[in-house]
């Protein structure tokens, strides 16, 4: 019956639905927004799984899986299924309708499909033509601004601000309760610790508890925000964004193969952080970011050091053929760019226009033109002159260095050329020893006066298996069959002749090649420095490659001088061959050099060394980005292949986030220009607001940070985030203003405690009933234990980077940020890999962790520095409360006092054992097991 | 929780949390439910997620890939062409592949092959020991890579892309499959020195969390105090002893527990803190246990040789017998097999290499684990079979080389699922480029995971948008290798 009317449905032509007008209505208003919404994005032109939705026949026809739509039965409509979840089939990818559009829907196919004659197709793109629909536009992402109408709640007295009215009316619709406030230790230590990044002292929680006034928090909040420590700890999220890192992965660096360090990338970290504690309003921090060597005369010292962002790579330039890593470049840019700014996965449009968002290929490549037009630039912070002065000394030492490596290599092979003379008088010499006559080396040795170390050599050699050394064959076999002298003598004359021979030839060969390479003007390999700019083609990638050179022939000549000038492959030192026989190195070359020429070394060395240590602390530079002179367009890269090229495509912003036709830059590169856009986009705000909500909270409103595209999660609380966005937009995009409103919110001071109701419906606390507990990251707990110990050093401030040395007292921010090794510390407490945008941490629990705690000389010395600060107290009882008071803020409890005094005094120091000056040895575990615990790791 | 996606069991956050032991990490992948279809996740005694149920019935546990980073020639090697011979001296017939320097005419291989086992596949005099274990191998001839450069290729062998950036095989492997040892790092990086070229970049994570990253290690033997104490970061503690730290934990325990009845703290961060604080204790004896190969007898040792390259061979035996995934082995820092000016400097390698890599095969089947390894042997690319003649050695005046080649190569693999005694695909009559079964890089890589049980196109992870796999859009998996 139901195949039936199926088939009647399926036959009547379209614009004759059964219901007409109702069916039409219910299609416009409830069907067609939650299919634009959802499902538009793959299944449109991109008819992922061979499926288009925006037409009935479309839905009938169906994809690979088979029809989508059966007119009349929801049950058996794969369409339904898909969307109910309750299949394999599961749709929307990564997410699930409203039951109210899944009802719709089963509705309206119940209902028997109707489709209005007016709904158009969305055209198929067949040219290259990129159009975004209306309702990809409408996607709520790329709307204005808007100012949210703020609810009425029923609990009016908790909702203290306007976040509170938005999170409170979110929790009572869905039936949720917050939980009760945070007691003032707790608040305060999360205040604290998410602001400065560090715990509150004693005295400031106390003064906290003790604050009677109204404004008491308020006051605190305050002086966090006033802190220099606040740049340090906001600072360094934004550092997380921009993957700021003090290294790059450079495989042709040819003195540190593979490590290669912007020295003075910390002049950007510095400028990160007091632009925070500047409270620089993010357009300006932005702008300065992507542009500020293009911003106006005056401020442009300010804001230059912001492109460091852009310059300090990576750059992979060395890593492929040029033309395929500088595409690689721009990929980069655009990633970090549209992910950390626009929460846009714009990268994805490389190869092909976005399979989700309303992104063109064409978008892509018009940004791509920006950065093909914004090349690496240093920028001086010294003076010229003392940029020049410590530049011509740092020339003046790698000159030297240089010379003196050429020097000793001549001398090297001058001497290997005077031995080279007396080999028939080393091979006579060699058959004394192992001949007939059978003396003794040094003997043979002075009888001949050749070097006996050398001779030893020799006669190593004249040994070596005659499979690999042929030429040896007539030696030995006149030596197994007891030749004479005169036999002896007559091979090593004609083996000498050979040695010199071939010796002549390869320096003839060398002379001519010479000749080819300077013909062919080969440069060098890369200097020290080289910049990520230096490398364009081929040639400079590997110099000299592509020239044909002359060679010895056959290859057995060029055997022997190989084995005799350049290394000896039968040697047992392994991986690498030793030198050969007669290429002496180091002592044994030097120890035959005259007087003279030891002399002349040595001083030399002398005045390296001096020089090294006469060089000043380099001066800092900014690694930034200018324009290049000749702005050009970028082509399509078909199929992304940057080998392959399409039109070209003027240099703008992206269409979708244009309101018409978006206009072509104009001016340089473009990145001014785009700087402005970025800017002003709604979408940049929301990106913005929700990742600072995000750090103060744990988890976003969306919770995707770097992805407010259809693949990125839709906000929890829609109106919180626009409220969020508008306001910071309105109060000059401040952050601290931001900071100051989620702080004095209701929703910002609950605590940590359950409830199973709320539990049951919203597990992870998205709807923010509750704070979310949280392990420290990195930078927290390393700073904490410092403070706690009483060690940190809050006055040194900026400069470079420290290395992670257990006795570096700085806070973790300065330490080193390595692309090519990230420090051991770091990756085990989840640091992100610093050669990409991250959109969070991770907060994983490994043993590596706990082994961190248990055996660290950092945390060892630490623990001896706090347990000398309890020790001083009067008694065990008021040492351990004076711990406690300076950990976690608080008192002991009885449990608590008993298992503390119990373990310091269960295994006393044995008498003697003690240092004086110091607190026994159970002292300094008991400190050590208190910064181990959850309550120091863990703000809740 | 209608606003979360319905196939994530839990939240990402608790998921990472109660991972609990992540060096001991668990199959991340099973546990947020996003990638891999019908991932399965048993809870063990503690209420910690096991092992889980992969795609395939795996074939093999665990990897070892021995790596002759630099370029290991293959007509020299494993890919004997008597052409080359023939025509030694003469230019190549055709057209030249795309190669990095200059290069001549066809030059003959230095070395002499000969048949070996019953299979009677053909090995050069440079592993002749390796040649007695031919009729456990399988020596692919066909394969072949993108760019013949040495960072993009290594890259593109160790994480499926030619740029840094994207997670290492080994990563992947880990992450899908967690680990069946807790109390060791689950995916291990053997290399005498780093850098290496390209370096960590080969073993990073990259998006994946940082817990799937390779553990580096350096077993240089030039090192003459080698103490597997100082092998791990703070594995060790010289100032007190075990049951003294053991005391520690106990209070530890005891306060932490105390903290969570206070504060009626339901949360499972908490409760993996405290389990994963009794793993690190008890790592502190095995890992460094495991690297002491000192403690294997003394006929084990000699099986193996000395020197680096043995050591590393040794080590990942004795770290895939406790459960370990994978084992990397560099030969060397640098590019060591890259013999761009002397082909006979292979000699030297060979020397270096060919018993510990049939000490490998020998000593894991003795062990009964050779079934359940795979080993998997062979460089970035190849060399050309002509000569190279541009600038750059000694003033360019000697030329025994041969340039890289990713057109046509060999790599080879034993154990673990793949047939013994076959050589599977083939390069043109000199060895230049594929002519019969063409295996790219991702199609090794999909057909390892495949006998890992993993179906390459499933081990995905969502990042910037979209789904990344270690075989980024391509890879099939070649079964006419699978036993």
């Amino acid at each position: 019956m139901r195949s039936v009317i199926a088939l009647l449905i399926a036959s009547v032509p379209l614009h004759a639905a059964p219901t007409a007008s109702e069916g039409a209505d219910f299609f416009e208003n409830k069907v067609r927004p939650v299919l634009a919404n959802n499902c538009y994005a793959c299944h449109t032109n991109s008819e992922m799984g061979g499926l288009r939705v925006d037409s009935r026949e479309a839905l009938l026809k169906g994809g690979k899986t088979g029809p989508a739509v059966m007119p009349g039965d929801p049950e058996k409509s794969l369409l339904i299924q898909a969307v109910r979840q309750t299949g394999e089939l599961k749709m929307p990818k990564g997410g699930k309708l409203k039951p109210q559009d899944v009802a719709a829907l089963a509705e309206w196919v119940k209902m028997g499909a109707p489709w209005p004659e007016t709904a158009q197709t969305i055209p198929v793109s067949k040219s290259k033509q990129f159009t975004i629909t209306p309702e990809q536009r409408k996607f709520w992402s790329f709307q204005p601004l808007r100012e949210p109408e703020l609810p009425q709640v029923k609990e009016k007295s908790w909702a203290k601000t306007n976040i509170d009215r938005l999170v409170l009316s979110k929790l009572e619709s869905e039936g949720l309760k917050p939980v009760a406030p945070a007691a003032r230790r707790t608040l305060i230590r999360r205040a604290t610790l998410d602001l400065i990044g560090l715990p509150p002292t004693p005295d400031e929680i106390d003064a906290f508890v003790a604050d009677k006034s109204p404004h008491a928090f308020e006051k605190v909040v305050d002086r966090l925000l006033a802190s220099p420590q606040y740049g340090e700890r906001w600072g360094r999220h934004w550092l997380d964004v921009v993957r700021y890192a003090e290294d790059d992965v450079r495989g042709l660096d040819p003195k540190d193969r593979g490590y290669m360090p912007f020295s003075g990338a910390y002049v950007y970290r510095d400028w990160v952080i007091q632009a925070f504690n500047q409270d620089l309003p993010f357009d300006a921090f932005v702008k300065a970011q992507l542009a500020g060597d293009l911003l106006d005369q005056k401020v442009r010292p300010k804001t230059v050091a912001g492109t460091a962002m852009l310059g300090q790579g990576p750059w992979w330039w060395d890593q492929a053929e040029p033309v395929q890593g500088r595409a690689d470049e721009r990929n980069e840019r655009i990633d970090l760019v549209s992910r950390g700014f626009l929460g846009l996965t714009v990268a994805c449009a490389r190869c092909h226009n976005h399979k989700y968002d309303p992104i063109s290929q064409q978008d892509y490549y018009a940004l791509a033109g920006v950065f093909l037009n914004t090349t690496y630039t240093e920028y001086p912070t010294s003076s010229p002159a003392e940029t020049a002065a410590w530049q011509k000394q740092q020339k003046k030492i790698d000159d030297l260095d240089e010379e003196l490596d050429k020097f000793i290599q001549e001398e090297g092979k001058l001497y290997a050329e005077v031995v080279a003379h007396k080999t028939a008088k080393y091979l006579v010499a060699a058959w004394k020893v192992t001949g007939e006559p059978k003396m003794k080396l040094p003997e043979a040795a002075a009888e001949e006066k050749v070097d006996p170390e050398l001779l030893e050599k020799w006669i190593k050699f004249l040994g070596r298996p005659q499979k690999h050394y042929p030429y040896l064959l007539d030696w030995q076999d006149m030596v197994k069959s007891g030749g004479t002298l005169e036999q002896a003598q007559f091979l090593a004359n004609q083996f000498q002749d050979v040695v010199l021979s071939v010796l002549a030839e390869a320096k003839e060969l060398k002379k001519e090649n010479d000749i080819i390479k300077a013909k062919a003007d080969v440069k060098e390999k890369p200097h020290r420095d080289a910049y990520p700019n230096e490398f364009e083609t081929k040639d400079q990638f590997c110099p000299g490659c592509d020239l044909e050179l002359k060679t010895m022939q056959p290859l057995e000549r060029s055997s022997i001088y190989l084995d005799v000038f350049v290394y000896d492959l039968d040697s047992e030192t392994e991986q690498k061959p030793d030198p050969g026989l007669l290429n002496l190195k180091d002592w044994s070359l030097e120890r035959h050099f005259s007087t003279e020429v030891t002399e002349h070394i040595a001083a030399v060395r002398a005045e390296i060394e001096a020089l090294k240590k006469a060089l000043p602390q380099q001066f800092p530079f900014v690694h930034g980005v200018g324009d290049t002179k000749a702005i050009q367009n970028m082509h399509v890269n078909v199929r992304g292949n940057p080998n392959n090229l399409g039109d070209e495509v003027p240099r703008r912003f992206l269409a979708v986030l244009s309101s018409d036709e978006p206009k072509p830059f104009s001016n340089g590169s473009g990145r001014l220009e785009l700087a402005n856009a970025v800017v002003a986009s709604p979408i940049a705000a929301r990106v913005i607001a929700n990742r600072v909500w995000k750090w103060h909270f744990g988890t976003g409103i969306v919770d995707t940070p770097s992805n407010f595209g259809q693949m990125g999660e839709r906000p929890t609380n829609p109106d919180l985030l626009e409220y969020l966005a508008k306001t910071f937009v309105d109060n000059g995009m401040s952050f601290k203003k931001l900071h100051r409103e989620i702080l004095l919110s209701s929703v910002y001071q609950l605590s940590a405690e359950s409830s199973s109701v709320n539990q049951e419906k919203d597990p992870a606390n998205r709807w923010y009933w509750r704070a979310n507990r949280r392990r420290l990251d990195a930078e927290a707990i390393r700073d904490s234990v410092l403070y706690a110990s009483g060690a940190l050093d809050l006055k040194k401030v900026g400069g470079p980077a420290t290395d992670f040395a257990a006795d570096n007292d700085r806070r973790t921010v300065y330490c080193k940020v390595s692309r090519y090794r990230l420090n051991d510390f770091l990756q085990v407490f989840d640091f992100p890999n610093p050669s990409f945008t991250a959109e969070q941490r991770f907060s994983t629990n490994v043993p590596l962790q706990r082994l961190f705690f248990m055996n660290s000389t950092f945390v060892y010395r630490q623990a001896d520095r706090l347990a000398k600060r309890v020790y001083d107290e009067g008694s065990d009882e008021a040492r351990i409360r004076k711990a406690y008071r300076l950990l976690y803020g608080r008192v002991p409890t009885e449990a608590e006092m008993k298992a503390g005094l119990e373990f310091v005094r269960a295994n006393p120091e044995k008498p003697g054992n003690q240092i004086a000056g110091e607190p026994p040895t159970p002292w300094k575990q008991y400190a050590r097991v208190l910064l181990s615990s959850n309550e120091f790791e863990f703000v809740n | 929780m209608r606003h979360l996606p319905p196939s994530r069991p839990v939240t990402r956050r608790e998921a990472l949390c109660r991972m609990g032991s992540g060096f001991g990490m668990l199959s991340f992948a099973s546990m947020v439910g996003q990638s891999i279809t019908r991932a399965a996740t048993t809870l063990d005694a503690n209420g910690v997620p096991g092992a889980r149920i992969p795609n395939f019935k795996p074939k093999a546990k665990h990897v070892i890939f021995l790596f002759m980073n630099g370029g290991l020639s293959q007509v020299d090697s494993f890919d004997p062409k008597p052409m080359l011979e023939k025509y030694h001296g003469q230019p190549l017939p055709g057209e030249i592949p795309q190669h990095e320097r200059k290069t001549g005419n066809l030059m003959k291989s230095p070395f002499t092959f000969k048949k070996y086992g019953k299979s009677g596949i053909e090995v050069s005099e440079i592993f002749p020991m390796l040649g007695e274990c031919v009729d456990d191998m399988c020596i692919i001839r066909s394969m072949y890579t993108d760019i013949p450069n040495h960072e993009p290729s290594l890259l593109m062998m160790n994480v499926g892309h030619i740029q840094p950036g994207r997670p290492s095989i080994g990563s992947w492997i880990t992450y899908g499959l967690g680990t069946e040892n807790r109390n060791l790092p689950s995916f291990v990086v053997l290399c005498p020195e780093v850098p290496t070229t390209v370096g960590p970049p080969l073993w990073n994570s990259a998006f994946l969390p940082p817990v799937y990253q390779g553990t580096y290690i350096s077993d240089s033997v030039k090192d003459k105090k080698f103490d597997p104490q100082k092998l791990i970061a703070n594995i060790h503690n010289d100032k007190f002893d075990l049951k003294q730290q053991k005391s520690e934990i106990d209070l530890l325990e005891k306060l932490d527990r105390l903290q969570i009845e206070q504060e009626r703290a339901d949360d499972p961060q908490l409760e993996a803190t405290l389990q994963s604080m009794e793993t690190a204790y008890r790592m502190q004896t095995e890992a460094p246990d495991v690297f002491d190969v000192r403690k294997e007898s003394e006929a084990t040792i000699k099986l193996y040789g000395e020197g680096s390259t043995a050591r590393g061979c040794l080590t990942a035996a004795r770290l895939v017998e406790r459960g370990v995934r994978m084992v990397q082995v560099y030969y060397a820092k640098g590019d060591p097999w890259d013999h761009h000016f002397d082909i006979e400097l292979h000699r030297k390698n060979g020397k270096d290499s060919d018993q510990p890599f049939a000490a490998l095969i020998k000593d894991l089947k003795s062990r009964g684990l050779f079934d359940e390894t795979l080993i998997v042997c062979g460089s970035e690319f190849g060399r050309t079979p002509v000569v190279e003649v541009g600038s750059g050695f000694m003033g360019g005046q000697v030329h025994n080389g041969r340039d890289h080649n990713p057109h046509g190569f060999t790599v080879w693999l034993a154990g673990g699922g793949v047939k013994g005694g076959m050589t599977y695909g083939a390069t043109d009559d000199f060895g230049w480029k594929v002519a019969d079964k063409g295996m790219h890089v991702h199609d090794l890589h999909a057909t390892i995971l495949y006998l890992l049980g993993i179906d390459h196109t499933k081990l995905t992870y969502r990042y910037s948008g979209r789904d990344f796999r270690l075989t980024d859009v391509a890879g099939n998996v070649i079964h006419d290798i699978v036993a």
